[in-house]
């Protein structure tokens, strides 16, 4: 049965259009488009200098893209695939996230300690809050009202209410902090702690609970939950690895060899699959779901970093 | 080789376990060297003996703390760099280490160095990469001597000269 429902999901997604991994390539300041069907690059678009953060909406057609080291935002229309605003910010704009409302884009400025909220219709009107020393990763709630923000050198998940752009609260995590998600129902917040090798498993819904804590391997940066939340995804950038935690347990399952220094990674739903962008390889690795075996590696671009949730797909 | 001394006089002494960059950089390296793998590895993973075939170093010294290994490197010209092992896996023949301060114009340096057999028979292939960021850790623009250019261009230096001259002391001893 389950089977029957994943062929229908995938006869579904075909008919529409194939998902697409959008991979930055810092090195040459472009970004690949992979079609995650026919597991290759179908376009490579050129934006600004050193991108990293990515972040997608479907039903704006749009790609947005952090460029650090000139600090703007490219904008590309992901149906024709072509870069069709840019985005200036003064400061170094590293990880960013939509709301799932599609109203607002959040973009971490590193060295700033600040977050601009960038209104996705009107993109000249910016909103902008201290948070706490680098941010780095951030992900928005479900209902588009909290925002959560790593802030690295302050070692805490700082909780922002979308609608004022204030503070609610700060969650002291590991050390270093650096990806954040959350699960798809919403209910757990994981932030990967860089210098301490672990996760942090925030329970959303009993906020007093101290978060559990996974070790994972060398100098983690990113993560994804997998379609029913049951097992998370790690990457670990200095021993080429992917951690899968089993989330019924909060224990590690696994280490799957990727490329070197693994990145950014996303959850591909329709083809139950994690896509993982290699910076030292310029490639990306796939690893299929169900048996957390990589079943292709794909050339990118130069330093592949794709931080933030770059998957395009039909039925998210 | 002069050129290696002159980066190494101007790199500041800038290093700081807080927050580095936004953009890492990589160099990657290989050579080929005419001997067995194991008499390469044996070579590659003597920590406490990096002056034997690295140029721009004039000695090493190894220090043991509790279960963690560390080693100076004193260059030719007088600086000093402190670096960290992290491991050296015998099966894969991969040494890593990090630079943990010192005279390096980089931050957050990470490298490991890996020997292979081939491409020939007989023949090893030694890899030497590294990761690491500028030194410079506010918003544009960057001064000059702690931008990313500098950073690759010494770490570009260290590994050609070391690898050309780890081939030559290698292949000439019996």
């Amino acid at each position: 049965m389950k089977n029957f429902v994943w062929f229908l999901a995938l006869c579904l997604c075909a008919c529409q259009h194939p998902p697409l991994a959008y991979i930055t390539n810092q090195g040459d300041n472009t970004v690949s488009v992979i079609d995650t069907q026919q597991q290759k690059v179908t376009q490579t678009i050129t934006v600004g200098k050193a991108p990293v953060g990515v972040a997608v909406s479907k039903k704006l057609q749009r790609v947005y893209v952090t460029n650090v080291e000139d600090g703007s935002i490219s904008v590309i229309n992901s149906a024709t695939q072509q870069v069709i605003q840019t985005i200036k910010v003064t400061g170094s704009p590293v990880g960013i996230a939509l709301s799932p409302d599609d109203q607002t884009l959040y973009v971490a400025d590193w060295y700033s300690d600040r977050i601009l909220a960038i209104n996705t219709a009107h993109t000249e009107q910016t909103r902008e809050l201290m948070v706490g020393k680098a941010p780095a990763g951030l992900v928005v709630s479900l209902d588009s009202k909290v925002l959560y923000v790593a802030a690295r050198d302050s070692n805490q998940i700082v909780v922002i209410d979308t609608q004022t752009l204030s503070i609610q609260k700060r969650i002291d995590v590991g050390t270093h902090p650096f990806g954040v998600a959350l699960s798809r129902n919403g209910k757990q917040l994981y932030s990967v702690n860089v210098y301490d090798n672990t996760i942090s498993i925030l329970d959303l819904t009993k906020p007093d609970k101290q978060p559990d804590l996974v070790k994972v391997g060398e100098h983690p940066y990113c993560v994804v939950t997998n379609t029913d939340d049951t097992k998370l995804y790690v990457t670990n950038t200095q021993d080429d690895t992917v951690s899968v935690i089993d989330l019924a347990s909060n224990k590690l399952i696994t280490n799957i060899n990727v490329g070197m220094t693994p990145e950014g990674l996303s959850f591909n739903k329709a083809l139950n699959e994690v896509i993982v962008a290699n910076w030292g390889t310029n490639n990306v690795s796939i690893i299929n779901a169900a048996t957390d075996k990589v079943t292709a590696t794909i050339k990118t671009g130069d330093k592949s970093r794709a931080f933030g949730q770059f998957m395009l797909q039909a039925n998210d | 080789m002069k050129k290696l001394f002159t980066l190494i006089a101007l790199a500041a002494l800038s290093f700081n376990a807080a927050a580095h960059g936004p953009s890492p950089q990589k160099v990657e390296k290989t050579i080929v060297i005419k001997a067995a793998p194991a008499k390469v590895w044996a070579v590659v993973k003597d920590f406490g003996n990096m002056h034997a075939w690295h140029p721009a170093i004039a000695s090493t010294k190894l220090e043991k703390k509790g279960e963690e290994t560390f080693r100076t490197l004193t260059l030719k010209d007088g600086g000093t760099i402190y670096e960290k092992l992290r491991t050296a896996d015998d099966a894969d023949m991969k040494l890593k280490y990090e630079i943990v301060d010192g005279v390096a114009p980089v931050a957050d340096y990470n490298s490991f160095m890996q020997v292979t057999a081939g491409p020939g028979a007989g023949e090893s292939t030694v890899t030497w990469v590294g990761r690491f960021y500028r030194t410079y850790k506010l918003n544009p623009p960057i001064p000059a001597g702690q931008d990313d250019e500098t950073a690759v261009k010494f770490v570009t230096g260290v590994y050609d000269s070391g690898l050309a001259n780890m081939k030559k002391v290698i292949e000439n001893s019996k």
